[in-house]
């Protein structure tokens, strides 16, 4: 069977029938979805509300103002600048141990760096404009709306452009001017782009952050979709694709019809206004139900993230001076010990990780006598890297919030580190929190990383090899591999 | 509400932030304040260069500016208030003269302290912290009045920006690498400029750092050839502390006594200062513990860089 979603179109991720190999699919029970729409009220309202992203990303936009000002007229000191400490402690732990598992991509609704791009192209900040624009639009866009070029199409930019962002973790995570040189670079080239290109291309294609977000939404107990498949098909105007009086036609080119994975949604709930047949649900659901990769733009992602992970561990908890020296080139000067470690974090994102888990699906394939391509099979496999790469990125957050969370407070009162005091908490002292036990909590969620990596190995088994016999012999390899990766981040929080 | 109007608002609200916020910070920002009373002088301590300047640093200008050294003027009788913040690591304040502590400023936190322009003269002030490789230039001066109607200068101390990370050049002569060692370590900034010494160091019971310039002379060394020959032994990594090999210049045992004092106060450092009055505060200027900042060999490069300048023409 084949499914098609927005750009790509691929065959991973349904389950055969049991009995019959690689044949055609049978129907499973429906799996758990709640609408919360439904079951909260006012909250269908609120979000049909034209105001409702302004309100979300209006409050973001003054703290980033904040944070931007300070990083360059604020104090250089990282701990004391609200830059860092609530871009790098706040802001990274809500959003990878919160916002991302909980609300999908809802940061991108509330984001404030596509504010004014968006603002340009619609000249509204709430007001919905009719007419047409190219690409099937019912709704007037100004600037050029050009197409992205179909080559570029895929995460490939946001690959590169984070793991280079992130190569220099280090001078982004302890000086203010870095971390506000590249919020406000985005914020900038986000606006640029949009003068030329279509509604959020910058947000789909480039924005370094969007890729990891798009990653892990899969795992998210969230979703946004159509209520009702059906009445997708049969609906003459597709409203949320094009927009109309009530909404914007979807600034992330979806069409809710064919809409099955979290990926590419931004959840700024345009949709929900715009459709005529009130067909769109926000539905609860199970931890990690979206579980196909569909293409190595995302499954490199996936190792990027996993390979950040381990260096973040390695060069900014532990204590290993000699790769700390080389990763702070600029403070310590060790510019060839930089380029060791950039060698390093570039090869093990780019290349071994990847063969090495070439190597896992390949075994995997051969234990299980496969028949379905070795392409499908490391794409379906390549999953797997999801929760264990979130909750490894999870455990990694936690000291972040327990042990520097103390320096939110001062800062709150002291953006700036100019001797403010405007809530009467600058003085407080740093404490961390519960730090001899934070180990357990970081084993606890790498384990449950390895549980549900190790329950999803087996159902993608299930899907490509068709028997349970053949499934489990595909989950001994791809195990082994979760539990390596497991065992090596225990070893970097508890070793 | 009606969309045009709910538009509005949103345009109000969001030019306003664009505004708004930019002149809010700006109008609270310290520099905007008006200080009732004493004048207050802003010093931000700087580590990459070593030190307090009363330039404005912030987190963008930290990265490419050259940041001066402040002279603080005070007229006779005038009370002014020092305020102290660090840009980057832990430094400390001290005026020995006019203040009897050193105060520690702690990245991101202010410290202050009043001072009194009591007395005409020009003093100095130092960090006494050792807060990175420009620590032992952190110093600069205070003048109050007309400076005692003498500008005192801190003989023989190298004028140049201290520079960190500069790059140690490759292949240096043993003597050559000595000496780059000794100004790049920041021995240069107390001892002076060829080790000729004149630094002043308050209260101390000789009141200059000694110099170094004659250091074969107290080491027993008479003779140019000698102190080729021990230059020669430490080229060599000869442990000269150690050595029981025929003896290679004369008074011998009376230089191996001298060097192993001296390599055991570059190792461990001469932390107590003897007074001048005891009553009276710290000397700021103390021989610090070289350990674990330089290697056995390069100790002995700067010993042999100092035997290598004694000027041999005083023994004609």
């Amino acid at each position: 069977m084949v499914e098609q979603t927005g750009e790509r179109t691929t065959r991973v991720g349904v389950r055969p029938p049991k009995s019959s190999g690689n044949g055609p699919a049978i129907s499973e029970p429906k799996a758990f979805r709640l609408d919360l729409f439904k079951a909260i009220p006012g909250l269908k309202w609120l979000t049909k509300l034209r105001s409702f992203q302004f309100l979300l990303m209006m409050p973001n936009l003054v703290v980033f103002y904040i944070i931007i000002m300070a990083g360059f007229i604020g104090t250089p000191v990282g701990n004391k600048n609200i830059a860092i400490v609530f871009i790098w402690i706040l802001w990274w732990f809500v959003l990878i141990g919160v916002l991302l598992p909980f609300g999908s991509r809802v940061w991108c609704a509330m984001c404030p760096m596509p504010f004014f791009g968006d603002w340009f192209q619609r000249r509204a900040l709430i007001k919905v404009r009719t007419g047409k624009a190219a690409g099937g639009l019912k709704n007037k866009m100004f600037g050029q709306h050009r197409k992205w070029p179909k080559a570029l199409s895929n995460i490939w930019l946001q690959n590169f452009g984070f793991l280079a962002m992130c190569t220099f973790s280090v001078q982004l995570v302890t000086r203010p001017i870095v971390t506000a040189a590249v919020l406000g670079g985005i914020t900038v080239i986000a606006t640029l782009l949009a003068m030329v290109y279509r509604q959020r291309t910058f947000c789909t294609y480039i924005c370094p952050v969007s890729g990891f977000l798009s990653l892990y939404s899969m795992t998210s107990v969230v979703e946004l979709r159509s209520a009702d498949s059906d009445v997708c098909l049969k609906c003459k105007t597709k409203s949320c694709r094009t927009g109309n009086e009530d909404g914007w036609g979807c600034p992330w080119f979806i069409y809710m019809g064919k809409l099955d994975r979290n990926n590419y949604c931004g959840l700024c709930m345009e949709c929900v206004k715009s459709c005529p047949n009130d067909n769109i649900a926000l539905n609860l659901r199970p931890f990690a139900s979206d579980v196909k990769i569909k293409g190595y733009d995302e499954a490199w992602k996936g190792f990027i993230m996993l390979a950040l992970a381990m260096a973040y561990s390695v060069i900014l908890l532990g204590p290993n001076g000699q790769v700390k020296d080389w990763a702070n080139a600029t403070e310590t000067g060790y510019w060839a010990g930089f380029g060791i470690y950039s060698l390093i974090l570039w090869g093990s994102a780019l290349v071994v990780l990847p063969a090495l888990f070439f190597g896992f699906t390949w075994l995997a394939r051969r234990l299980a006598a496969g028949v379905v391509p070795m392409k499908q099979v490391f794409l379906s496999y390549a999953y797997l890297l999801v929760p264990l790469g979130l909750l490894a990125w999870i455990a990694f957050s936690v000291p972040l919030i327990f042990v520097n969370g103390a320096y939110i407070l001062p800062v709150l009162s002291d953006p700036f580190g100019w001797g403010w005091d405007l809530f009467g908490t600058a003085q407080v002292a740093w404490s961390p929190v519960w730090p001899e036990y934070l180990v357990f909590a970081q084993i606890a969620l790498l384990m449950y990383g390895l549980y549900v990596a190790l329950r999803k190995a087996y159902a993608i088994g299930l899907t490509l090899f068709g028997s349970n016999t053949a499934a489990t012999r595909g989950l001994v390899p791809m195990g082994v591999f979760s539990l390596a990766i497991t065992l090596a981040f225990i070893s970097f929080f508890a070793g | 509400m009606k969309i045009r109007i709910q538009e509005f608002l949103a345009l109000v609200i969001t030019l306003s932030v664009l505004v708004g916020v930019p002149i809010t910070v700006y109008s609270f920002a310290p520099w905007a304040a008006e200080d009732i009373g004493p004048r207050v002088i802003h010093l931000t301590g700087v580590q990459k260069t070593g030190v307090w300047t009363s330039e404005r640093v912030n987190a963008f200008n930290l990265w490419w500016k050259t940041f001066q050294p402040a002279t603080i003027t005070i007229a006779e009788g005038e009370e002014v208030i020092i305020r102290l913040t660090s840009a980057d690591v832990i430094h400390s304040f001290y005026v020995p003269e006019l203040y009897p502590e050193p105060i520690i400023v702690e990245p991101g936190k202010t410290e202050e302290l009043k001072l009194i322009g009591s007395a005409p003269g020009v003093y100095t002030y130092y960090c006494t912290t050792v807060c990175g490789d420009c620590h032992y230039s952190m110093r600069g001066s205070i003048v109050v009045g007309n400076g005692g109607g003498e500008i005192l200068t801190e003989t023989g101390i190298s004028t140049e920006v201290c520079e960190q990370h500069k790059q140690e050049p490759a292949e240096l002569p043993f003597i050559d690498r000595g000496e780059y060692l000794f100004a790049s370590s920041g021995c240069i900034s107390c001892h002076g400029a060829g080790g000729q010494g004149g630094v002043r160091n308050p209260n101390y019971v000789k009141g200059t750092v000694p110099e170094l310039a004659g250091l074969a002379d107290r080491m027993w060394i008479y003779w140019e050839e000698d102190a080729d020959r021990i230059i020669d032994m430490l080229k060599y990594g000869v442990n000269l502390s150690a050595y029981e090999g025929p003896a290679p210049i004369e008074n011998f045992d009376r230089f191996r006594a001298q060097y192993s004092s001296v390599r055991a106060k570059l190792v461990d450092g001469a932390p107590h200062v003897q007074k001048l009055d005891a009553a009276g505060p710290e000397p700021p200027l103390a021989m610090p513990a070289w350990e674990h900042k330089l290697s056995s060999g390069d100790m002995d490069a700067i010993l042999a860089y100092l035997i290598s300048i004694f000027d041999w023409s005083q023994y004609d």
